[in-house]
């Protein structure tokens, strides 16, 4: 198979030194192929984003152009939409709110997931035992997010089992709210929900560290909390990120808890898409969805700047 | 060789059996889509109705991007201005509806008993804006299957004010423990009855239908108030709302009477004001069909079917919604006994048998300040909603 491509190479290089030439021809020959195989392999997979992903956006970003009249959806090209979703106050205070929503809910998976991966990967020694723990903590996602949300009410409802607790030590005569239809209780909620994506890539980035490393800092004198921040940390830093990123991804999409658990007291920018939809105002519900779109991608870029999660793969 | 064509010619057996085979795809609110109701009408016909259920709120955007999968839909008329603006709705001629003559007047006549005068509602929201406009008459964009009437509610004893007012939810003695409904719809229609009823503003538009300047009074009153915190918060569901009242943590609100029905059997001493002094705020559901329907002499035969009352009228009835033939209900519910003791169902429900409880259709009717309808200017109303509650 490499004999014709050999016999076009050029005269003087043949002539000089043919065994070398051959031999880079044939590596040339092999990276092609490699290429080949590469593209067709990934081809599959980039024609599935561009019919799922892209098309779909740029369908999107398509509709914010769009122009109602009266009640009827004008196919054009009007930036009416686009400049009153950037210029009003109302937008720019609701990207605000969902920003420090998500950072606090990220904050608090962070904290959590972060001490839950390391007790389970440090302090549990049988394997099984870590393995059913982790499970455990993965249960919830057998049933569907709307499901969980759900089932928030019967145990913190008027008649949930916090307050047939808290009735029955006498605490209160009336039931209480402090968890339902109020800002705290949606980011209570948000965080129990998402920690499972920390406590899991957590668990694996503490439990590929090698216990000689430690063992060997701890030895030169190291206090646990110094070897923990220097050392463990920054080592399992790709199960961190990855924890983020995905917790991410959901938290910038979630507008079920805001509705259900929040009681819609903190209105985010994924909620505001669908009120807009539901009101038929499809272009600014296309703009917006373009804007957190864009938020979580910038984000999520700043994650992979900040670690490349392709190195963990 | 067999065709249908030929099967339906050669006789009533064939097109029975044919009709028994027919199906038809519907989606609305579990309350319609009640597999009582769609199971009367297959008895009836032996045509198989799928139905799919939906939230309300859901209910207009799956339309939209789901009409040409279904043959119709049964949903409030508040949206119908939305969907057929968007095409999405296949207008039907009074010739295809022969059970339409039997409809009560509100709904066929303009200018009959509880129409709004100034509004034309519900009329308005039936016929398309050609058949309005040509004062014709006759060609429908939907068909009324119930209604009911939206007020409010209270607790007893916690409340307070002027109980038999929407005052009582703006009123600040009742600060911290007020609701409004997440919707701008809804909620701007209570503050605009209230307001003009009680002398506080005169509007332009209708209480359902606000013009730009009507709507920045309106949201002047509720940003003022909000800011005030009148309100503990804006309910957004059934079960929500059930909570609420029962935990206590609001007092009063533009509450759903099934809602207030819910929190009472929990406990919680709540009241639902049936005609509050301003007037009721009157809705209607019902079906509209699909462009692309394949199945057209079905669908309409189901929609008449709902059109001659009958089991879904009575159905309905037992859930406190009232249905467009009223007279097709009460041979019905007047034969049985199942709410109150000694009480026809009829009478209890429809004749205003114990009035505190349940008033009579027509003093209802009587009493409606308006009826909803999607608004002209609903970017308007969603952009101050917006920025009210963000």
């Amino acid at each position: 198979m490499t004999e014709p491509a050999l016999a076009h190479q050029p005269s003087s290089s043949v002539s000089s030194t043919p065994r070398e030439i051959s031999n880079v021809d044939v590596e040339a020959v092999l990276r092609r192929r490699a290429r080949r195989s590469a593209l067709l392999l990934v081809g599959p997979a980039v024609l599935w984003m561009s019919i799922a992903v892209v098309v779909p956006l740029a369908f999107l970003a398509w509709v914010s152009f769009w122009r109602l009249d009266g009640f009827t959806l004008v196919h054009a090209w009007d930036p009416e939409t686009w400049d009153f979703v950037l210029r009003d106050a109302t937008f720019r205070s609701l990207t605000l709110r969902t920003l420090e929503v998500v950072t606090i809910v990220l904050a608090a998976v962070v904290v959590v997931g972060t001490i839950c991966g390391y007790f389970l990967a440090r302090f549990v020694r049988s394997r099984t035992l870590q393995a059913a723990l982790l499970l455990l903590s993965i249960l919830p996602f057998w049933i569907s997010y709307e499901i969980r949300i759900i089932m928030w009410r019967p145990l913190f409802g008027s008649d949930g089992l916090v307050n047939y607790l808290v009735s029955r030590v006498g605490v209160t005569s009336e039931p209480i709210t402090l968890f339902l239809y109020n800002q705290h209780a949606m980011i209570l909620a948000m965080a129990s929900l998402y920690v499972v994506f920390v406590i899991g890539p957590m668990t694996w980035g503490f439990g590929r560290i090698d216990r000689e490393v430690v063992m060997a800092a701890r030895s030169l004198g190291a206090s646990p909390w110094r070897c923990f921040w220097t050392i463990e940390l920054p080592l399992a830093k790709g199960g961190l990120v990855a924890g983020v990123f995905f917790s991410a991804i959901f938290l910038f999409g979630d507008f079920a808890t805001e509705r259900m658990i929040g009681g819609a007291q903190s209105p985010m920018l994924a909620g505001t898409i669908e009120d807009n939809a539901n009101l038929l105002q499809w272009p600014t519900a296309a703009a917006l969805a373009i804007v957190l779109t864009v938020i979580s991608l910038v984000f999520l870029g700043v994650l992979m700047k900040m670690h490349d999660l392709r190195q963990e793969l | 060789m067999l065709t249908l064509a030929g099967l339906l010619q050669s006789g009533p057996a064939a097109a029975a059996l044919l009709a028994s085979r027919a199906q038809i795809t519907e989606v609305g609110l579990s309350l319609s889509e009640n597999p009582k109701i769609l199971k009367a009408f297959t008895d009836a016909t032996g045509i198989r109705v799928n139905g799919k259920t939906n939230v309300f709120i859901d209910l207009v955007t799956f339309w939209i991007q789901n009409y040409k999968q279904y043959d119709l839909i049964n949903n409030s008329s508040v949206h119908i201005n939305g969907l057929y603006g968007q095409k999405t709705v296949r207008p039907v001629t009074l010739a295809e509806v022969p059970a339409w003559k039997g409809v009560t007047p509100l709904f066929r006549t303009p200018g009959a008993f509880g129409v709004n005068k100034k509004s034309g509602l519900p009329i308005t929201n039936i016929y398309t804006p050609a058949s309005l406009k040509s004062k014709k008459y006759d060609v429908l964009r939907m068909t009324p299957n119930w209604y009911g009437f939206d007020a409010f509610g209270y607790v007893q004893g916690k409340a307070k004010g002027d109980l038999t007012s929407y005052g009582a939810i703006f009123d600040p003695a009742n600060r911290g423990k007020a609701s409004l409904e997440k919707s701008p719809l809804t909620a701007t229609m209570k503050v605009a009855t209230y307001l003009q009823k009680s002398g506080q503003a005169k509007f332009q538009g209708t209480f359902s239908n606000l013009t730009k300047k009507d709507l920045a009074v309106v949201f002047d009153f509720l940003t003022e108030l909000k800011n005030d915190g009148q309100f503990r918060l804006f309910w957004s569901d059934f079960g929500q709302l059930v909570d609420l009242i029962s935990a206590g943590e609001v007092w009063v609100g533009d509450w759903w009477a099934a809602a207030v029905e819910a929190a009472r059997q929990k406990g919680a001493k709540a009241v639902f004001v049936n005609n509050p002094k301003e007037g009721s705020n009157g809705w209607f559901h019902g079906a509209s069909i699909s462009p692309a329907t394949k199945n057209l002499d079905a669908v309409l035969k189901y929609v008449n079917w709902w059109l001659r009352g009958g089991v879904a009228g009575a159905t309905l009835g037992l859930q406190g919604y009232y249905s467009p033939r009223p007279d097709a209900v009460k041979k019905i519910l007047d034969k049985q006994s199942t709410t109150k003791k000694g009480v026809s169902d009829w009478e209890y429900w429809y004749a205003g048998a114990m009035p505190k409880e349940r008033p009579s259709l027509n003093s209802r009717l009587r009493n409606v300040a308006d009826w909803s309808v999607f608004p002209t200017e609903f970017q308007e109303y969603n952009r101050l909603w917006t920025k009210l509650t963000s």
